[in-house]
């Protein structure tokens, strides 16, 4: 439950930032670069003198978008290649082994070179987050429809003579969406942090855009004189990774519960 | 045990091409032209096709892949554009300080996780096990790189501990290597401390249910014996096999700690080339990373069939 309000809290706060935020987060004032927190403005500003609270509030919506986004993709191609795999075992060995060759790069690197190489935007961070994580979904979609295409109520199906897409989407994938519904919580937050990452480098949602990486990246170099502007957005994202942690753990505890944790 | 290691390398094979030829491809996700890309808005026509000639892009597809492969069969990663020496030994020369960051961070956070999780497995429900664990989550859900400039800040800003960058070589002395590592390895640590210690608890606590460790107890072995004898051996089996996984993120997260801390590492390099478009740097450095994953897996999974013959017989 503390991970589910935790969540909801940044949503909502992501939802209401063009409200709650005390400023334009793109609004520069000279005269008040790397200022202090202040009254006026509550957690400091940054090189630009824009406001840091602001520009978080802000960047809540860019990490919350791509993160989602990421999310459906991700489920959607998984879930895809994953029963494919897993449906039709003359293609589960090719499908695979290529799935093994994109996970054998680490998941991070795979995701800078590709939003590199497409171009610094927030469509393409959340197509290379994609490409770097699918792979990871689509085994675990395999592993629960192997699973649950020898059950007897998928037997009996096929006897009564049922064709293969009703046997996949009605039969077999309906009961595997627990264990994608988890990973696809931790895939939210997989992204919120790769994310960060990502803009930090430099091949994310180029600046002025606010996004929790791109605020650290700026205050990197003031980390002497206006420690505040980078440490905000790491906190934002810390909670927000943590509340979409507890949650998948929550999440696994009831729908999955051979996976259950002890406690 | 060799047949086991033999399919083992073999069934590397299948993976190693899927990796090369995603690295090769890669190249051709550049919208547009990559050698005018490259050369930048200011050059000149011959500059590009200057360019375009030494990445080989003037060829055919098909003549591009078998120079690639061929190359590659003779460990030869190309040439790198901006540094104008071959990608091979730009890589290698940076290689020692990644690899000495990866171990230190493996170091720090398979020890401090394996007692973390012991501990709190075996004192399962109280304060000591749920702070732990809280730690633990933590630690997986702050990035690497924000606790890179925050220790900076802490620790190198305000109490002067530590230097705020650079790398000292071994040579001049494990002391200043140490320290200038220490805070990287820590950063880029963490959240795999937080990873393993979940998996150490969880497993420790599956193992002080089985029957052996019950008949210890039943025959009066102190319960410090219990554990450090009969359980632990046990519990760590599982924890090694997750090492694999873990140094491949590990590599994942030092091209940004590496950043962070002006660490002169292969992470850097390949950022370097991602930011100026040295496309055969980042292909090289691709390739060569998924290749130690495999291999460091190859070698896990050795270890635990190893440790634990039933896995050889499956």
């Amino acid at each position: 439950m503390t991970g589910l309000t935790l969540f909801t809290f940044v949503v909502l706060l992501a939802l209401v930032a063009g409200l709650v935020a005390p400023h334009d987060p793109l609004q520069n004032n000279y005269r008040y670069r790397l200022g202090a927190p202040t009254t006026v403005y509550l957690l400091g500003t940054d090189g630009f003198g824009r406001d840091v609270l602001s520009r978080v509030l802000y960047g809540a919506r860019v990490s919350l978008r791509i993160g989602l986004m990421v999310v459906v993709l991700n489920g959607i191609l998984g879930t895809m290649i994953g029963s494919t795999a897993g449906y039709f075992r003359r293609l589960d060995n090719v499908i695979m082994r290529v799935m093994d060759g994109l996970m054998a790069f680490p998941a991070i690197l795979l995701a800078i070179a590709l939003a590199a190489v497409l171009g610094a935007s927030e469509v393409n961070v959340v197509l290379a987050l994609t490409a770097a994580y699918t792979p990871r979904t689509a085994r675990i979609v395999r592993a629960s429809v192997l699973v649950i295409r020898e059950m007897e109520y998928v037997q009996a199906a096929i006897a009564v003579g049922a064709g293969y897409l009703r046997l996949l989407f009605r039969h077999i994938l309906t009961n595997s969406m627990a264990p994608l519904i988890v990973q696809l919580t931790f895939i939210f937050a997989v992204s919120v942090l790769a994310e960060a990452v990502l803009s930090f480098i430099g091949v994310g949602p180029p600046p002025p855009t606010p996004t929790w990486g791109n605020i650290i990246a700026d205050g990197r170099n003031y980390i002497r004189e206006a420690p505040w502007i980078s440490i905000l957005p790491g906190i934002a994202i810390g909670l927000t990774v943590l509340g979409l942690n507890l949650l998948g753990d929550g999440l696994r505890d009831v729908l999955d519960p051979r996976m259950r944790v002890e406690r | 045990m060799g047949r086991y290691l033999a399919y083992r390398l073999l069934s590397a094979i299948p993976i190693l091409v899927v990796v090369s030829l995603v690295s090769f491809l890669i190249i051709f996700l550049v919208p547009g032209d990559p050698a005018s890309e490259l050369a930048g808005p200011g050059a000149t026509r011959e500059e590009v096709s200057r360019i375009r000639q030494s990445l080989g892009l003037d060829q055919s597809v098909a003549v591009q892949m078998l120079t690639w492969y061929r190359r590659l069969l003779q460990g030869d990663l190309g040439q790198s554009i901006l540094l104008n020496r071959s990608v091979t030994s730009a890589i290698l020369e940076r290689a020692p300080v990644t690899l000495s960051l990866t171990l230190l961070a493996l170091a720090i956070s398979l020890s401090l996780a394996v007692v973390l999780g012991i501990v709190a497995a075996v004192r399962q429900n109280t304060w000591v096990d749920q702070s732990a664990m809280t730690m633990a989550l933590l630690g997986l859900s702050l990035p690497d790189f924000w606790v890179g400039l925050v220790m900076i800040y802490l620790f190198a800003v305000l109490l002067g501990w530590f230097p705020t960058g650079g790398y000292v070589e071994l040579g001049r002395g494990v002391g200043p290597w140490l320290r200038s590592l220490i805070m990287p390895a820590v950063a880029l640590g963490l959240a795999q401390l937080g990873l393993l210690a979940r998996i150490t608890r969880a497993t420790m606590l599956e193992v002080l249910r089985q029957d052996y460790v019950r008949t210890a107890r039943a025959k009066g072995v102190p319960e410090r014996q219990v554990i450090d004898k009969h359980a632990l051996a046990n519990t760590l089996i599982p924890v090694i096999t997750v090492i694999g996984i873990i140094v491949g993120i590990l590599l994942g997260g030092a091209v940004v700690v590496e950043s962070v801390f002006a660490l002169p590492g292969v992470g850097r390099l390949i950022i370097g080339a991602i930011l100026r478009r040295d496309y055969p740097v980042i292909q090289g450095g691709l390739l060569l990373t998924a290749s130690i994953y495999v291999f460091v897996n190859i070698l896990v999974d050795v270890l635990y069939a190893w440790l634990d013959p039933r896995v050889r017989y499956e």
